[in-house]
């Protein structure tokens, strides 16, 4: 056990950093009661912009609130919505590529360019019209960044099908007279689902980020949760209180840096052949 | 080769963050760039002067600007035309007050005194109803023709006529009529205390009539002038003259040779600068020389930095939280008990610290400087009254409403967002939760103004330097339907309002205001004034003689630039 652990960081080092981050941000927001030394949400104007120190590790806002607990509780939010953002879309996105791939011909054109137009918008632009028509709320943003990830599964997913679909495995299931649901739900997904993950898992960090854009940008959440892009739009008006953006946008940084390490592992684990290397 | 496609998604990764706190920071930042190089060339600054110096073709620039002086204000401009009949936003008013002359103006240290302007005297008739002004003689317009009295009725007729922004103001207005080459009369069809006050707004202001009836001006609502007058150069009699103006952009004005009263700088340029900490930024680098929307919170951290001096002074705006009256759409703050409640859960002093600048809270919604203040408000925060008065209007648990916040906005450099933040923690303490409802502008204002939200935060800057704007919050009023206050509410307080509007006597009209805002008191009325705000700007120290106007802001006559 100890030496298989020795050996999968001495392989994949990046991937042990990650780990690690996201260790300490999920420790964080489950036990962010625990950790967080302040309330997030209380207000102490006597405290207004104090430099990171001994009483307030990183400080503090224009609020006089803490901002080590803003960023512990902000974890709460940013960590799960990343994660959901992700669930949502591959589901959705997989399904419907799986669909369009297996059935082809009309039923492939209609629904593939369906996911084009989808595709042309700019995808954050698109994310705040639909985060702005739907109303600022954290699943109304989660949703909104959903609709505008799910195509790039659903490309990948009808890639996938219609290699698969032709191979020999599937043709004698079809030959023994196998329902065509069941084909597809059966054999042909879970066999090119290890690809999709791959790229589920290296989408986890972007769509942090794009979660934090949006907040940042005044959608997502309202005040007072304490969230990280939103944290970091608080702080851009007056620089000289260099803290008040740097912890929380740091923490943007590491977890979807951390994503991203992570999801190179597991696409080496799972997906030889993508490997470049040889 | 693994490790290199690492370091590209590490690469990635950090470009993907740094993009992310660009797009608002850098918003501030690109344009920063951008104002930096253009400010370059036409900057008269000692430290720009050398700075011009490095390139050949600048140098002759910077000597040139060596004679001529020419200030740069940095201003969030919330205008879109400087047609004076269309022209309704404070900021405006410095161009259209330096740039025309109305027939009359305010004292700027103390905007109850009425001075002449292009009037030089005038009459009230006994009724009220009648005022006639005597123009000076000789004044030219910056076309040359002189003004007259034909003019000035064509002006004031069009403000009238085109139904624009301002055009309410004249609603007592019935006629205006040049009864002289100097002589204009004003008749009214009902007294109005506030003309005098209304006659001083830059949406009065006197231009040459006969360039204006030549291209579109019709003074009624197919009125074109506006096209032609934001397209040319300023026709008025005003210590300046608009040169150049883009709007949403820049105005560029220079002295007017044959003004009455004559400006000591050249040139004034105002530039649009939305973002205060873009201000903030060229302020310090010395390419703008006004910076005229920052926080307190930006301002404290100029104050006592080389060549910059902060100006503060006073504003009529007052800022509340508006508690919808109805049943309907108020539900819980419908009951005059919770309105109450709220009123003493509220920190008015913790509001007034966060927002500077010298904020303090009045008592009613008269503010200080106006007729009828009421002094500043007496009444302090009591977490345990409030409790009780909630646990007496059946919440003993509190309850959740939502409040309509602009997110962006801030008027005097108070943020409404910060505001609401700071009444959302007061108010959480007695066990109200307060729903921030951030709304992009044009959808706050249509739900407020049609009455639908349940509340909101806003604010109130008077249309014009008398108490009897601020009438418009009582019951059955403007601002008091929007927030579902109807006249058979209190049908008292709308009486006396009613009287108020038409009281001329000085002595009664103060008793009367006084004792609105005790009898809104009483029956809780649906705000809560929690600041009337000041102002703070940030001044290169090399401009002196800077007198600010709660009226017209700034008057660029008076500015004098250090050689």
């Amino acid at each position: 056990m100890k030496h298989s652990v020795q050996k999968f960081i001495r392989k994949n080092p990046l991937a042990a950093v990650g780990i690690v981050i996201w260790a300490v941000f999920i420790l964080c927001a489950v036990l962010a009661p625990v950790i967080a030394p302040y309330d997030p949400a209380v207000q102490d104007l006597a405290s207004r912009f104090q430099a990171p120190g001994s009483a307030h590790w990183f400080g503090t806002d224009s609020f006089g609130r803490d901002i080590f607990s803003r960023v512990i509780y902000g974890a709460q939010i940013s960590i799960p919505s990343g994660i959901l953002v992700v669930i949502l879309s591959c589901a959705f996105g997989s399904l419907y590529g799986a669909v369009a791939g297996y059935f082809g011909k009309v039923v492939d054109e209609v629904l593939m360019r369906i996911a084009d137009i989808i595709l042309s918008f700019p995808a954050i632009l698109l994310a705040m019209a639909l985060a702005a028509a739907l109303g600022k709320s954290v699943l109304n943003a989660i949703l909104a960044i959903a609709v505008v990830a799910w195509p790039k599964y659903a490309r990948m997913m009808r890639g996938l099908v219609l290699t698969v679909r032709e191979s020999e495995y599937v043709t004698s299931e079809r030959v023994i007279g196998q329902n065509r649901m069941t084909i597809l739900l059966k054999t042909i997904i879970p066999n090119c689902m290890s690809s999709v993950l791959v790229l589920a898992s290296t989408d986890v960090g972007t769509a942090i980020l794009t979660f934090a854009g949006l907040s940042f940008l005044g959608m997502g959440v309202s005040p007072p949760t304490a969230e990280w892009g939103y944290m970091v739009s608080d702080g851009v008006a007056i620089l000289e209180y260099w803290w008040i953006s740097f912890f929380p946008g740091a923490s943007i940084f590491l977890v979807s840096i951390g994503a991203n390490f992570i999801g190179d592992a597991i696409r080496d684990i799972l997906d030889p052949r993508m490997k470049t290397e040889v | 080769m693994r490790s290199m496609k690492k370091m590209t998604a590490v690469i990635l990764a950090a470009a993907m963050a740094m993009s992310l706190s660009a797009c608002g920071g850098g918003k501030g930042i690109e344009k920063a760039g951008d104002s930096t190089t253009a400010a370059a060339a036409p900057e008269s600054s000692e430290a720009a002067g050398t700075e011009a110096a490095a390139g050949e073709e600048t140098t002759a620039a910077a000597e040139e600007e060596a004679s001529a002086s020419q200030i740069i204000i940095g201003s969030a401009m919330t205008y879109s035309s400087l047609d004076p009949a269309h022209s309704y936003d404070w900021d405006a008013e410095m161009v259209l007050h330096s740039v025309y002359q109305s027939m009359v103006t305010v004292d700027p240290t103390d905007e109850s005194k009425i001075l002449p302007s292009a009037a030089k005297e005038w009459t009230i008739s006994d009724d009220g109803l009648t005022y006639v002004f005597t123009l000076n003689e000789g004044v030219k317009f910056t076309t040359g023709k002189e003004m007259k009295a034909e003019d000035v009725a064509y002006c004031l007729n069009r403000v009238k006529g085109v139904k624009g922004n301002p055009s309410f103001l004249l609603d007592t207005v019935d006629s205006v009529e040049a009864t002289g080459d100097y002589e204009v009369t004003v008749k009214l069809n009902a007294v109005n205390p506030a003309l005098l006050s209304i006659l001083t707004r830059g949406s009065m202001a006197i231009y040459d009539s006969e360039v204006a009836a030549a291209n579109g001006g019709t003074c009624d609502e197919s009125d074109t002038f506006q096209a032609y007058i934001d397209a040319n150069p300023s026709m008025g009699a005003g210590s300046y003259q608009i040169t150049a103006y883009t709007s949403g952009s820049e105005v560029i004005m220079e002295k007017y040779a044959d003004a009455q009263k004559q400006g000591s700088i050249d040139k004034v340029i105002i530039r649009n600068i939305p973002d205060a900490s873009t201000q903030q930024m060229e302020i310090e680098a010395g390419d703008i020389d006004f910076a005229l929307d920052l926080t307190a919170d930006q301002t404290a951290l100029l104050e006592g930095k080389e060549n910059l001096q902060t100006v503060t002074s006073k504003t009529f705006d007052i800022f509340f939280l508006m508690l919808n009256a109805s049943e309907e759409y108020g539900k819980e703050l419908a009951n005059p008990k919770v309105r109450e409640a709220l009123k003493y859960a509220i920190d008015y002093e913790g509001i007034c610290a966060l927002a500077g600048n010298g904020a303090f809270t009045p008592a009613g919604i008269i503010p200080s400087g106006f007729l009828g203040y009421a002094g500043e408000s007496t009444v302090t925060r009591d977490v345990e009254k409030a409790k009780s008065l909630l646990a007496e209007a059946g919440y003993p648990d509190g309850f959740t409403f939502n409040c309509g916040v602009i997110p962006d906005m801030a008027p005097d450099g108070v943020s409404f967002m910060m505001n609401a933040e700071k009444i959302q923690s007061d108010l959480a303490e007695v066990g109200v939760t307060m729903n921030i409802d951030s709304q992009e502008v044009s959808v706050y204002l249509e739900s407020y103004r049609d009455g639908t939200e349940q509340a909101v935060i806003g604010q109130w800057g008077p249309d014009y330097y008398d108490s009897n704007n601020q009438l418009a919050f009582l019951p059955g009023n403007t601002v008091g339907l929007r927030a579902g206050w109807t006249e058979d509410m209190a049908p008292e307080l709308a009486a006396l309002g009613a009287e108020a509007a038409q009281e001329t006597d000085d002595t009664v009209r103060e008793q009367q205001f006084l004792d609105i805002q005790k009898m809104m008191d009483e029956a809780d009325a649906p705000y809560i004034v929690y600041l009337q705000a000041g102002r703070t700007w940030a001044v290169n120290s090399r401009v002196q003689n800077i007198v600010p106007s709660a009226a017209f802001v700034l008057e660029f006559a008076d500015l004098k630039v250090a050689q």
